[in-house]
């Protein structure tokens, strides 16, 4: 049977990673793999325990510094040999099928990453594909703050989706190196998604079933944003395609 | 993985056919990236391919992976590597014809006079077509009864003097906008002025067509497959361009004109992106198993 690894990264907010957690088992239950999740609680001030998870084969890592989102991830990632790794935001809560749906959207060897379709809690959408402007608008979330039903969706390919809910090849995660750690917190991503295409890795989005994603809920996160978008902006500008809005010539 | 070179990002018609393509491979399972200098993307139209940089590509090319270009400046750099190479034709410049007495070489063409000229110089090419991105359809946008846009890049004295000549009708003319800006001009345009002469296939009045713009064209090479004159379009030497707007545009040929302008929307279908990637798909199945 093949395994999954689902990692969370997770910095206090222990009764939402609590339900996150329980609910990717929940979800995990539905497929065809053999499952295991890996918490990195990065540098909690009341540092979690095996006793706070109702699934005693969880894995807890612990920094007690705060690591970025990559290097987190990466470390997390040597803890197993599983054919597939969940990236999954502590507040990102999975509704029964879309694991199974993600996995099930991994139909071809060559499609290496898949994403969710994710909605705020108040039923508009968080994530549904990420798509890229031209110039400096740089990459952003298709359709957000629509509601599903009013937007058009379809299997598409994208040039990335975002790691709040990411299923990704392990094959694919090592051949990249993982996640770039050059990035403080954010764009680390869809950055791994860029160069996972440049090596012919096709990237999807599974919006059969929208779960939650109630979004940068932890504490200081936002800061990082600024520092990680000039590295990207930096390193991609003008080096990937538009999809999104072009430019205004 | 296929590996599509291309020389840069500039505002050309080869730039985009050549990632419209690498999308549709993409699409249809045949891994493909797209590699320019520096890995700068068009930012002009739409497109999910990935690119790389024509650099970093030449120099981590694995022996199993394949080449495609377009333009004939781009074999001579790419002419010593060892591995296949495809020559995506979409223009019959005589500067092409190196790359067609090169045996080694696969062929594709993209429309039909393209196939004839090399088929003349000995090459049997894939013909796989060529498509109007879905943006330029025309659905119902309110249209500018009077209005002719044109691209100023050649052909601008043609327009000048079928100015003069027609002073009531408005001028728009394209330049330097991208594509969804140049599909509205064109959707929101009654006709448009192709004044390019000797134009390969001139895409450009094929998506005008699409656009629910009636053509008024000087004679092209490849365009003629979907140039029917007095059919869906008017086709007429460059002097008589301007006396050529000034009939199509009278009050007493409404009706005709808006049988012309049907019929160049039912030719534009014709080159739909599902179609091309349609006719692709079998092709991938035959003559381009190769590239899976």
């Amino acid at each position: 049977m093949e395994q999954l690894q689902i990692i969370v990264v997770s910095k206090g907010l222990l009764g939402l990673l609590r339900t996150c957690v329980e609910m990717a088992a929940h979800s995990a239950r539905t497929c065809a793999v053999e499952t295991n999740i890996t918490v990195v609680d990065n540098s909690s001030e009341h540092p979690y325990c095996e006793t706070d998870f109702v699934d005693d084969s969880l894995d807890l890592i612990r920094f007690d510094t705060p690591q970025g989102f990559a290097a987190s991830c990466n470390a997390a990632a040597k803890c197993s040999k599983s054919t597939f790794i969940l990236l999954l935001n502590n507040d990102v809560l999975l509704l029964p099928q879309t694991l199974r749906g993600m996995l099930d959207s991994l139909t071809e060897e060559r499609i290496g990453i898949c994403g969710a379709g994710l909605l705020f809690p108040d039923g508009t959408i968080q994530h549904a594909g990420v798509v890229f402007g031209a110039g400096e608008s740089g990459p952003y979330h298709q359709s957000r703050g629509k509601i599903p039903e009013q937007c058009a969706m379809s299997m598409r390919a994208f040039q990335a989706v975002t790691g709040a809910c990411m299923l990704i090849r392990r094959s694919v995660f090592e051949r990249l190196g993982g996640l770039d750690e050059s990035y403080p917190f954010g764009l680390e991503d869809i950055d791994f998604c860029l160069r996972a295409g440049q090596h012919g890795v096709r990237t999807v989005c599974f919006t059969g079933e929208y779960s939650l994603h109630f979004e940068s809920m932890t504490e200081g996160r936002i800061e990082l944003d600024v520092p990680s978008r000039e590295i990207f902006m930096r390193r991609w500008g003008g080096k990937h395609s538009v999809d999104g809005d072009l430019a205004a010539l | 993985m296929l590996y599509y070179f291309i020389p840069d990002k500039s505002i050309f018609g080869g730039i985009k056919v050549g990632f419209q393509l690498a999308e549709m491979l993409n699409d249809l399972g045949v891994p493909c990236v797209v590699a320019t200098p520096g890995a700068l993307a068009p930012q002009w139209f739409a497109s999910s391919v990935p690119v790389v940089s024509s650099e970093w590509a030449q120099q981590n090319l694995e022996p199993h992976d394949r080449v495609m270009f377009s333009l004939p400046h781009d074999y001579e750099r790419l002419s010593h590597l060892s591995q296949d190479l495809i020559f995506h034709c979409n223009g019959t410049d005589p500067l092409i014809d190196p790359i067609l007495a090169d045996k080694s070489v696969r062929h594709l063409s993209c429309w039909a006079q393209a196939s004839s000229y090399m088929r003349a110089r000995g090459v049997e090419p894939t013909e796989i077509g060529i498509s109007v991105s879905d943006c330029f359809f025309y659905a119902g946008t309110p249209k500018r009864e009077a209005t002719a846009c044109y691209m100023s890049r050649r052909g601008l004295d043609i327009v000048e003097r079928t100015k003069a000549e027609n002073p009531d009708i408005e001028y728009c003319a394209i330049e330097e906008m991208n594509e969804q800006q140049v599909a509205q001009v064109m959707q929101t345009s009654s006709y448009y002025l192709a004044t390019s002469e000797g134009e390969w296939f001139g895409l450009p009045a094929l998506e005008a067509m699409a656009a629910g713009c009636i053509v008024v064209s000087v004679p092209v090479l490849g365009g003629m497959e979907y140039l029917e004159n007095e059919a869906n379009c008017i086709v007429t030497e460059c002097a008589r361009m301007p006396s050529a707007l000034s009939e199509l545009t009278c009050p007493e040929t409404h009706a005709e004109r808006f049988a012309m302008r049907q019929r160049a929307l039912a030719t534009a279908y014709n080159y739909r992106a599902s179609l091309q990637k349609q006719r692709l798909r079998e092709l991938l199945r035959g003559p381009l198993e190769y590239l899976h």
